[in-house]
This record gives structure tokens, C-alpha cells and sequence, in this order.
């Protein structure tokens, strides 16, 4: 435990000394985000298309962190005195830790901007907090073994992204099944609600899913 | 051996000619559009299975070579994945021709389709990874954690999302209560086409395994030649014992490029 909250504090002060990543990651989402609502600011946006375009600001901001993870290490050259001094778990968990923290901030952020400048409604919002709880599970978990997959490769940056956006298609749709009825989709009787939080839950399973792997995989990934 | 896989290749060879034979025997499909051409189901559908079985298969392969480490898994699986995206591709193309017939266009959104493309992007970054990393062992581990990462997806978007209630799709559902809806007669010709695109499918993967393991060996023997010469460069040309037909044909390359020896 004290080795992840070690890794988790590097990863930190890693990211606060060369602020460029956060950055971009901001700006990359802020602009996305003011970029739909500009195109849409003539028109009412309905739960359904919400959900889809709220969708793409949430992988897309999560895609630019990619890199970041595992990328960074291997081009400093620092990746080797990982694995010499810290246990594999310990890497993995520090990484996802602060994966995690990253997504589900950014989300946040995003989201809020989201809901403000198109002005919509959130009429369920525990249905909404369940499905950015388990985007934030789901992204946070495939974008860390991914990106570790990616390090070791010859174009790094673009094969990361490459890699994770086709293993999160199934998010991608139990999360747009579950924000739309929480932003206010026509609801066709309590099957469909029903069906909404099914969604939202599968999102958080498929999310710890892919969390309680992670490490069996990673293990694999990291030995040399 | 050479000569029963040969003897396989005739007979699938023979078996799909009289197959497809049989496929214009059949009867017309009246509730199609265009009721001749619905026939292309007996390649489409056989085609789209075997596709995701062989993706499954080269999946389970990859945990076959986590598990041992030996390379002839990660040769398996690789063989499997390419032999399983050829088809995937032919399922792909036959279904955009019949979507511009029966629904009047090349691409239509249809759950299916949309999921079984997802479905080749996601073996299409297989690929691109494989081809990202030089050496062969992170190359095999690498890509065989992504192929077993990307089971959920692949499961999800083939035999999930598509039957899902809220799921719209144009495709006619063909398996009702473990049955094929399709007549009888359709329902025997399908069911041998099946079978044949299978034979054909595993037989390629077989002459792709082989062909991977010859290549393989080869590198084996260029690395423990180089090493016997206690030289870093290593040979470019393999010693490759010639039949008497490419003897032959090497002796005729001589003459006509004026050489004096025959090259080995």
C-alpha cells in the first residue's frame, strides 16, 4: 500500500512539474465542449444526442491523457528504474489510481461546462452519477493497459489511442443507453428506465471488470 | 504429410465447386427484393461465422501462448486472427453488395453491420500493434494481452448487442429458439456451405501456421549461421537446397546474366 501511495504522489508531482499534459487535456476538453454548443445553440438538444455528444468530449478528453501514462516513462528513460524498484502491482495500481482521479475530475469539469453552456437539465441524477461513475471505472482501466501495451511500440503516441478506442465500444454504448435517459430521453414506462440503470450498472461492472484484470495483464506487459 | 494436406486441398477444392453449384439449384427467395441474387446468404452468413469463430479461436490461442510462452501459440493465433479478418472482409463486402439490392444502399447504420465493423477495428488494431514491435517475444505477449483484452468487446459486439431488445436491425432474424427459420431446402445447402467455408478456413490457417513456422525456422538458422562465423553482419543469402527444377531454372538465370556458377 505504501508503495502505490508512493507511486500515486510521483504521478502527481510528475504531472504538476511539467503542468503541459494537464493543460492540453483542458483545453483539449474545454474546446470540444464549447465547439458542440456553438454548433447546437440554435437548437433544443434532445437526451438522446446529448448523451452521444457528451460521450465524445468524455473519450476524447480521457484519448489525449493516454500518452501520458506509460509513453512518458519509457522516453525519459525512467521506465527501467521502475522496474527495478518498484513491484509491478505497486506500478500498475499508482498508475490507475491516478488515472482514475484524472478521468473522473476531468469528466466532472466536463460535464458541468457541458450542462451549462448547452443549458440542459439533468432529471435523473443518480442515473447520471452511476454512468460517469463507471465511464470514469472503464476509461481509467482500459487507457492504463493500453497505454502500457503502447509504450514498448515504435509509434507510441498514435497506437495508444489506436489501441483503446475499439475495446471501448461497449462503454460507449451502455454509457449513451444510460445518459440519455438521465439527461431527459423520452422514457417509454419503467422497462425503459429499468433498462437505463441496467446500463448505468453494467457500465460500473464492465468498469471494475476491467480494473481487476488489469494487474494480471500488466504483469505480462511490464516484465522484461 | 505434404501429400494428405494436399489431397485435403482437392477435395475442398471439388466439394466448394459441386457446393456452389448447388447454391444456383435452389429455388428463389420470394421475399427479397431481388429474389436470385438472396442466394449470396449462402456465402455471407457461412462467411461472417466462420470470421468470428476464427477471431475467437486465434483469441484462445493468445491465452495459449501467455500461459506457455511457446512461440507456435502466438503462430497459431496470428494465423487464426489473418485467416478470420479475410473472411470477416468477404462478410463485410458481401453484405455491403446485398444492402444496395435489398435496402437500396451501400451502408445503412443497421446494428450488424455497424457492430461487425467495430468488430474489424478492433482486430485492425491487433494488426497495427503487431506490426509497432520489432522483437518477436514482446511481440507475441504484447499483442496476445491485447487479443485477450479485447475478448469482452469482440463477444459483446458479435453475439450481444445485436440481439439486443432495444436493438433495431434491418437483418432478418434467421435463428429462431435454436433454429434456422430458413426452407429446407435452403436450410441443407446453407448448412453445407458452412461447412465447406469452415474446411477452407481452417485448412488456410493450417498452411498459414506452416508457412510461419518454416519462416521461423529459417531465422533459427540465419541467427546460428551468423554465429558460426563470429561475424555481427549476418548472412543475406539462406542455403536453401534447390530441387532439380529450380537447379534448372537457377542455371538458366546463370546463363543469361553471363554468371560462371551456379548461385546458392
Amino acid at each position: 500500500m505504501r508503495a502505490v501511495l508512493a507511486m500515486l504522489r510521483k504521478e502527481w508531482r510528475t504531472e504538476i512539474r511539467a503542468a503541459a499534459g494537464l493543460f492540453t487535456a483542458a483545453v483539449f476538453a474545454a474546446t470540444c465542449v464549447m465547439a458542440i454548443a456553438a454548433a447546437t445553440f440554435t437548437t433544443d438538444l434532445r437526451g438522446d444526442t446529448a448523451a452521444g455528444l457528451l460521450w465524445v468530449c468524455l473519450l476524447f478528453s480521457a484519448a489525449v491523457g493516454i500518452p501520458r501514462r506509460f509513453l512518458g516513462e519509457e522516453e525519459s528513460g525512467t521506465a527501467l528504474l521502475l522496474r527495478l524498484m518498484v513491484p509491478e502491482e505497486a506500478v500498475y495500481w499508482g498508475k490507475w489510481l491516478f488515472s482514475f482521479a484524472e478521468t473522473v475530475a476531468f469528466s466532472a469539469i466536463v460535464s458541468t461546462l457541458f450542462l451549462l453552456l448547452t443549458s440542459m437539465s439533468v432529471p435523473n441524477p443518480g442515473l447520471f452519477g452511476v454512468g460517469m461513475l463507471g465511464s470514469a471505472l472503464s476509461l481509467s482501466g482500459t487507457t492504463t493497459l493500453c497505454s502500457a501495451i503502447a509504450a514498448e511500440s515504435k509509434n507510441r503516441s498514435g497506437l495508444a489511442a489506436t489501441l483503446a478506442l475499439p475495446l471501448l465500444v461497449p462503454v460507449i454504448f451502455f454509457g449513451i443507453a444510460a445518459l440519455r435517459v438521465a439527461l431527459g430521453a423520452e422514457v417509454l414506462g419503467p422497462r425503459t428506465l429499468d433498462e437505463a440503470w441496467r446500463a448505468g450498472w453494467g457500465l460500473v461492472g464492465y468498469g471494475i471488470a476491467s480494473v481487476a484484470i488489469g494487474p494480471t495483464f500488466f504483469a505480462i506487459v511490464w516484465k522484461r | 504429410m505434404e501429400t494428405v494436406n494436399r489431397l485435403v486441398i482437392g477435395l475442398l477444392g471439388a466439394l466448394m465447386a459441386v457446393g456452389t453449384a448447388a447454391t444456383f439449384m435452389v429455388s428463389d427467395a420470394p421475399k427479397f427484393q431481388a429474389p436470385e441474387l438472396a442466394r449470396i446468404v449462402f456465402w455471407h452468413l457461412p462467411c461472417a461465422l466462420v470470421g468470428s469463430f476464427l477471431w475467437l479461436a486465434g483469441q484462445v490461442c493468445a491465452v495459449g501462448y501467455l500461459h506457455t510462452k511457446e512461440a507456435r501459440w502466438d503462430q497459431r493465433s496470428i494465423s487464426a486472427m489473418e485467416v478470420g479478418t479475410l473472411f470477416g472482409v468477404l462478410a463485410m463486402v458481401t453484405g455491403i453488395l446485398f444492402s444496395k439490392v435489398q435496402w437500396g444502399a451501400w451502408w445503412n447504420w443497421d446494428p450488424r453491420q455497424s457492430s461487425y465493423l467495430m468488430v474489424l477495428l478492433i482486430v485492425s488494431a491487433y494488426f497495427a500493434l503487431r506490426a509497432s514491435v520489432d522483437e518477436p517475444g514482446r511481440r507475441a505477449s504484447l499483442s496476445g494481452v491485447y487479443a485477450v483484452a479485447s475478448l469482452v468487446p469482440v463477444l459483446f459486439l458479435t453475439f450481444i448487442y445485436p440481439k439486443l431488445k432495444v436493438v433495431q436491425t434491418l437483418h432478418p432474424n434467421v435463428i429462431q429458439g435454436g433454429e434456422l427459420t430458413f426452407d429446407p431446402q435452403y436450410r441443407v445447402v446453407f448448412y453445407a456451405m458452412l461447412l465447406l467455408i469452415l474446411g477452407l478456413g481452417i485448412s488456410l490457417v493450417n498452411l498459414r501456421f506452416r508457412t510461419l513456422r518454416l519462416e521461423s525456422a529459417l531465422d533459427i538458422q540465419d541467427a546460428e549461421l551468423a554465429n558460426r562465423d563470429h561475424s555481427a553482419a549476418p548472412r543475406v543469402v539462406r542455403p536453401l537446397s534447390l530441387s532439380p527444377t529450380d537447379q534448372s531454372a537457377a542455371s538458366a538465370i546463370g546463363e543469361a546474366f553471363g554468371a560462371t556458377d551456379h548461385p546458392r
